[in-house]
């Protein structure tokens, strides 16, 4: 079984049609992408923005806005980072002195006859993600001032309105619902789908290898098939030895080609690369089982079994939404459609399951998407099982 | 007991008919050439004795029990030189042999042993780190025969082992078989080329079309089909006369003069070359070269199978 196993991973890593589909393309791919779309360690978590706050003074406005900036710098999914100074001058101070170091603030903020306003470093020295924090924080301002706004208007009509708490609910909730939605939002890239719809295209190419190795295990292929089946291994080992070489391989090369993206394309996955890799096993299994079962399709030759693999990718890729705005359009617009597209989509799966490693704080979308990857490879497995146990053949 | 008991062995493919209550035996130590012209069913019988193809009659039995896919034990003791090279195109010489010898030891201190006297008698020692692809013809074919023997089997299978073979490697390829015969191996082989069949073999079947028509040893088969030897004598001019007195021997099957060459087919006999030439001296015909070969196998095999031209 042992020599099964090792022989087998040996000659897979010798064949160089293999090994190009599975690894070198890969990686291929992600240079283009890398070109194209630059590093990507802006995707990581939005961290807090680090501002300025002047202290505001007593009066109702005063007491108001530093409820606000309370409640959006506590909690678990705190937006602000606020230092409290006393003046505006000693607010410009500190911005501009930690201008140049690692940790700048994005501006300060001040209320100014009871309004609000954001003094932001020039927009010239910042990069992409501290430009998208001046938005929100300026969307965060110009909502409380709105707001503000309300409440005043409703004070000035109904005095007694501001004691009924629903009212108060109303003004405030909706404030802060469209902050967290800016957030979200905005936070992803365009481009991570395609890095992640990249692995989910990568994974399935490694199909191939559990596809050549299965070709190579059957009697009626060819002649070492054959001289195989006939040997006095038992059956059963030598099929678990190969698909355990065939995954072992493919695992192998997809878990480089992330490699190769986290540390040449800077998409990091901060911390969670465990995770990940979780997610590069279970993503090979598929394809392993995918491999497999193209190989159980009879009277068909392997050249054609391999046409079959290459277009369930492309055309799983699609919908992962791998080739671009118009198609990852189409690919929402179908998956609103028809969700089940999604859930049987092997590449859709592998990259959801990145995704929502990268944007979910909770495990239970990457478990269930896990969960989605493994039935699937479960239903592969079963539907070549009929095939891999013959060691009989009508001719061969 | 036999080591290996074939019984009305049918096998089809589709609509064609490719074993026809087919039956072998082979009793332990014999060398058994299976001899048939191609597409007679020689390389079927085989793979149905392996179990690596159904059939639709008979039994199987190897080593006094029945034989099934699954009879791992059974298997352990059977080596297999398949017809066609079937090896690993991107493992090395060593390794090929490592695999295969692999399917049937698992220790891999014995294995290494084995390894190492495969290479030996196959004389691949210079192209151990090769790949296949690198191999001539003659040394891929004793590749293809080094996997297949490599765990000392007690019968092993050559299925025409020296097809495109140069003649010094089909030479080393004969002789190794008889050192395995001569250490107790059991050798089923089979060939269209009759000269190689009735080098090694110690008993011969002639099979076509699926079935038996012949088997016996070398000289019982010769016997059997009352083939003697060929006489061919140049002489210059030959009355009509001598011709129909020489045709006329008991022993003469057929005898023909051309004009220069008088050519003469025996039964089985004794004085062949005596009586001919006894009548040639009657009639003061004195011939230029003589020249006499004791029948064949192919002469066997030839009458046995018809003389139509196979593909
Ligand atoms: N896979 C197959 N499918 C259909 N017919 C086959 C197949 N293999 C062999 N045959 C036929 O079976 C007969 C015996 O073939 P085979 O056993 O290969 O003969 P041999 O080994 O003596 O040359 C031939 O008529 C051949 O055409
Ligand atoms: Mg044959």
């Amino acid at each position: 079984m042992w020599n099964t196993f090792k022989y087998t991973l040996l000659w897979l890593v010798r064949s160089p049609g293999i090994m190009v589909w599975s690894l070198l393309f890969p990686l291929v791919l992600t240079s283009v992408f890398i070109a194209m779309f630059g590093p990507l360690d802006d995707m990581a978590q939005l961290e807090p923005m680090r501002v300025v706050v002047v202290e505001p003074d007593d009066s109702v406005e005063g007491q108001a806005f530093k409820a606000f900036i309370d409640a959006t710098s506590e909690g678990d999914d705190l937006l602000l980072d606020p230092t409290f100074v006393a003046t505006a001058d000693e607010a410009a101070d500190l911005v501009r002195k930690n201008a140049d170091t690692d940790d700048p603030y994005i501006g300060y903020v001040t209320l100014e006859q009871g309004k609000p306003h954001a003094y932001v470093v020039g927009e010239i020295s910042m990069g992409g993600l501290e430009n998208l924090k001046c938005s929100i924080l300026a969307l965060m301002l110009d909502e409380y001032t709105a707001r503000a706004y309300l409440a005043e208007e409703l004070v000035s009509a109904d005095p007694a309105a501001l004691a009924d708490p629903t009212v108060m609910k109303a003004l405030f909730e909706p404030m802060e619902a469209t902050v967290q939605m800016q957030v979200t939002e905005g936070q992803p890239k365009e481009s991570t789908r395609f890095y992640f719809a990249l692995l989910g295209m990568a994974a399935l190419f490694g199909g191939g290898v559990g596809l050549a190795a299965c070709q190579r295990l059957k009697g009626n292929t060819s002649a070492l098939g054959a001289r195989r089946t006939i040997g006095a291994t038992s059956h059963a080992r030598a099929v678990a030895a190969t698909l355990a070489a065939s995954w072992l391989l493919s695992f192998a090369c997809l878990a480089v080609a992330f490699a190769y993206m986290e540390i040449a394309g800077g998409v990091s996955f901060a911390g969670h690369e465990g995770a990940c890799l979780v997610v590069v096993a279970a993503a090979s299994l598929v394809a392993t089982a995918l491999g497999c079962a193209l190989s159980a399709i009879p009277h068909l030759p392997e050249e054609g079994k391999n046409g079959i693999l290459t277009g369930v990718v492309c055309f799983a890729s699609l919908f992962a939404g791998l080739y671009g705005q118009p198609t990852m359009e189409l690919a929402d617009t179908i998956s609103a459609t028809f969700p089940a597209a999604d859930i049987i989509n092997p590449a859709t799966q592998i990259s959801q399951a990145f995704y929502s490693i990268m944007y979910y704080d909770t495990a239970g979308p990457l478990a269930e998407h896990l969960g989605i990857l493994c039935v699937m490879a479960i239903l592969l497995f079963l539907v070549s099982a009929s095939s891999l146990r013959r060691q009989r053949y009508a001719s061969v | 007991m036999n080591i290996v008991d074939v019984k009305n062995l049918v096998k089809r493919y589709g609509t064609t008919l490719a074993l026809d209550h087919f039956n072998m035996e082979i009793a332990p130590g014999e060398v058994f050439g299976l001899l048939g012209p191609n597409g007679s069913g020689k390389t079927t019988a085989i793979n149905c004795i392996l179990q690596l193809l159904t059939y639709d009659k008979g039994s199987i039995e190897l080593f006094g029990e029945k034989m099934s896919p699954t009879r791992y034990d059974l298997k352990r003791c059977i080596g297999v030189v398949p017809q066609n090279v079937a090896v690993f195109e991107e493992l090395t010489v060593r390794e090929n042999i490592d695999y295969f010898c692999g399917l049937y030891i698992s220790d891999a201190a014995e294995r290494r042993a084995c390894v190492n006297d495969a290479i030996e008698f196959v004389g691949l020692q210079d192209y151990v780190k090769h790949r296949p692809k690198k191999l001539s013809g003659g040394l891929l074919r004793r590749l293809n025969i080094a996997c297949g023997i490599a765990h000392k089997p007690e019968l092993a299978f050559f299925d025409e082992p020296t097809v495109a073979v140069d003649p010094q490697s089909r030479a080393s390829i004969l002789q190794g078989i008889t050192a395995m015969s001569e250490r107790g191996t059991t050798v089923v082989y089979t060939s269209h080329y009759m000269e190689e069949v009735e080098e090694i073999c110690s008993r011969i079947m002639i099979m076509d079309k699926g079935r038996t028509l012949a088997i016996g040893t070398n000289a019982q088969l010769k016997i059997m089909t009352g083939i003697g030897e060929r006489i061919e004598v140049d002489v210059l001019e030959l009355p009509e006369a001598a011709r129909a007195k020489v045709q006329g021997l008991d022993c003469v099957q057929s005898a023909d003069y051309d004009g220069h060459v008088l050519r003469i087919t025996c039964g089985n006999g004794q004085h062949n070359v005596s009586d001919v030439l006894g009548i040639l001296r009657t009639f003061d015909v004195t011939p230029g070269r003589i020249w006499a070969e004791p029948p064949t196998l192919n002469d066997v095999f030839l009458e046995i199978t018809g003389r139509d031209l196979r593909d």
